[in-house]
């Protein structure tokens, strides 16, 4: 390892991340990319700025480069023949700028690259090392920080929670005219535990009322735990695998606690990238209960006849955000859309959409990095003009990340359109009162 | 067997040990690196990866550069020939001389595209900044020896030389970045296996998942 010696411990730290994973999957990608560039309009920061820093090709080399400076042996003997790094402190400078504040891990590139680089993978790689350097962006950090400490991202005490979820529950009652109908907390024994992101008890309870409403129409036997319910996982995002295993294994601990039968996440991309796919890494096993999202869970009430939609409710043209976590990452990239076109009488597709979609810009943990705000608005105008050429008056979009960025860009960009979660005008479609039949 | 030759298969033996080795590291993880629940199928999505997912109008990196798409796939195409002729040469095995012609010009215009593209590397400031010394080295060796396999194939005198370019290409692929040419398969067969487990490839349309 030539020139490990010679680095400070935190340093020789964030190589040996590096040098741990070195096998497999990281191997190969390390090893694939070909500097083509042929990925640069893939991404959205290229495509805003045409600047070469944001090619996810040069995103790759953050990471190869120094793979290649302290373990191949070319980069070894002539670093500069093969483009090597020394690990200092004008790499780590540029590191940081575009890996935290230059990349969504969106995945995009990936899909679109020639070799087949799985970019975010070497992206998530390389935040782990700065995360070993200790220069996680401050507001990321602080963000897990309060996770771990308080149990939920926002720091919501659990009585303030309770409070609003029973405020939810009598609103509940009034509207759907049944005094039975209820949000049960902490219940024992019941075939779903209901996961929320801290931002809805907060600032968007209409759409915990959605979910809600839709679980009544639906019979459905679920609970929220009240000290143990956050999605979210911001650790994820900035590469920390322990703090991210931590707090997936509180919600693990919380079904096996709570012995429901399936874990079923709220409408968080990253949350359910994390929890659904990357858990089970982190654990080394796969759960021994099904983990799905709520998306999933309402499709399969719409297929099986369990809920009733009437899309003239819905009359104002919907278009769809696909969140990169859930569909690009995630594998749920049908299901929004058959319910989407059953509850809303105009559903129009963005385009590109699908596995081909934009990241909004929220991604990645950008929405919690204050410094690269500038940059993710700019970078959020593709995404913008996409939801203005639909002429759709309303954004459906699963994810309460991209909910947040889409606001803003829907003020920045006078998009003049109201943006909803999947649930929440799945509620506004429901036939009450008819399932019985 | 001449010197050159000896050298060719001395290059060929330290590029198959190499090999063998960086793909002993590299390939037997994937049965076991993500223990998830599958929702698709992890084999079907590395099978798409290899196929339907490097169709030309799948990928922006072919449809939005059709011109660097065709110049890449016949450059690519020529360095296949060009080990097929080292390989009829070396063991002096002829072919009909229609063939000796179709493979001049074939390989005239495959060590062009690899001039084009060196040439678009240099002109565009874009690939020049993430670009190393190894990348406009790597083009150059393998442009250099498509052109000496061109021009053995027009005067067989020029085989020795053949012997020798070929012996040290083979040599400096496990090293820069034509290490590539190892990589690609297993690259795309994790990509796939990631998107196929989580259900993303093959790529479905909206009619089969309602079915």
């Amino acid at each position: 390892m030539a020139g490990i010696k010679m680095l400070s411990p935190d340093r020789k730290r964030a190589l040996r991340v590096l040098e741990n994973r070195l096998g497999g999957r990281l191997l190969t990608h390390l090893n694939s990319c070909v500097h083509c560039g042929l990925c640069g309009k893939s991404c959205h920061y290229y495509l805003k700025y045409g600047d070469p820093r944001f090619i996810p090709g040069n995103k790759v080399d953050q990471i190869s480069r120094l793979y290649r400076r302290y373990f191949s042996p070319l980069g070894r003997i002539l670093p500069a023949w093969v483009g090597a790094r020394d690990l200092d402190e004008e790499t780590i400078e540029e590191m940081v700028d575009v890996l935290f504040g230059g990349c969504t891990m969106c995945g995009r590139c990936s899909v679109h690259c020639s070799i087949g680089v799985d970019v975010p993978f070497l992206v998530r790689t390389a935040r782990t090392m700065l995360m070993e350097l200790g220069l996680v962006p401050k507001g990321l950090q602080s963000t897990i920080d309060t996770s771990v400490n308080t149990g939920n991202n926002m720091a919501i005490p659990q009585k303030e929670l309770v409070d609003t979820l029973e405020w939810l529950e009598e609103d509940l009652r009034m509207e759907v005219g049944d005094e039975s109908a209820a949000i049960p907390l902490d219940k024992a024994g019941q075939r779903l535990l209901y996961t929320l992101n801290p931002r809805e008890p907060k600032f968007f309870p209409l759409s915990i009322s959605a979910v809600a409403k839709i679980m009544y129409a639906a019979g459905e036997s679920w609970t929220i735990s009240t000290h143990c319910y956050d999605v979210t996982n911001y650790a994820f995002l900035s590469g920390d695998d322990e703090a991210a295993r931590g707090l997936a294994g509180r919600l693990c601990d919380e079904v096996m606690k709570l012995k429901a039968e399936q874990l079923l996440l709220a409408e968080c991309g990253h949350g359910f990238r994390a929890i659904r796919w990357e858990g089970p890494t982190w654990f080394g096993k796969a759960y021994p209960y099904p983990v799905l999202s709520v998306v999933e869970l309402i499709a399969e009430y719409v297929r099986s006849g369990l809920i009733r939609l009437d899309p003239s409710l819905n009359a104002e043209r919907v278009t769809l955000h696909d969140p990169c976590n859930l569909v690009r990452a995630g594998g749920v990239i049908e299901e929004q859309r058959y319910v989407l076109a059953r509850a809303a009488s105009d559903f129009v597709e963005m385009s590109p959409n699908r596995v081909d979609n934009y990241c909004c810009g929220g991604g990645g943990g950008q929405l919690s990095m204050g410094e690269y705000r500038d940059r993710r608005i700019e970078a959020g105008e593709i995404k913008a003009d996409q939801i203005r050429r639909t002429g759709a008056r309303m954004v459906a979009t699963p994810c309460h990340n991209c909910i947040d960025q889409l606001m803003e860009l829907n003020q920045v960009y006078e998009l003049n359109v109201e943006i909803k979660t999947v649930a929440e005008i799945v509620a506004d479609a429901l036939v009450l009162g008819k399932q019985e039949n | 067997m001449t010197i050159p030759h000896w050298f060719l298969v001395a290059g060929l033996a330290i590029f198959t040990i190499l090999t063998a080795g960086m793909l002993r590291k590299a390939v037997p993880a994937w049965r076991s690196y993500d223990p998830s629940r599958p929702k698709g199928k992890p084999v079907s999505g590395a099978i798409y990866s290899l196929t339907g997912a490097m169709l030309p109008w799948k990928k922006e990196s072919a449809r939005l550069y059709p011109a660097s798409y065709i110049i890449g796939v016949l450059y690519h195409t020529g360095t296949f020939i060009a080990f097929a002729w080292v390989a009829l040469l070396a063991f002096n095995i002829g072919l009909p001389e229609v063939l000796d012609s179709v493979s001049v010009l074939f390989l005239a215009v495959t060590a062009g595209c690899g001039v084009a593209l060196l040439a678009k590397r240099i002109a565009s400031s874009d690939l020049r900044y993430f670009s190393s010394p190894d990348d406009y080295f790597s083009n150059l060796l393998v442009t250099g020896w498509q052109g000496v396999t061109l021009l053995t194939l027009l005067n067989r005198d020029m085989l020795s030389a053949l012997l020798v370019c070929t012996g040290v290409l083979l040599l400096y692929i496990p090293f820069g970045k034509l290490r590539h040419a190892i990589y690609l398969i297993p690259a795309r067969v994790y990509l796939g296996l990631f998107y196929g487990r989580r259900g993303v490839w093959p790529a479905k349309d909206r009619q089969s998942w309602q079915a």
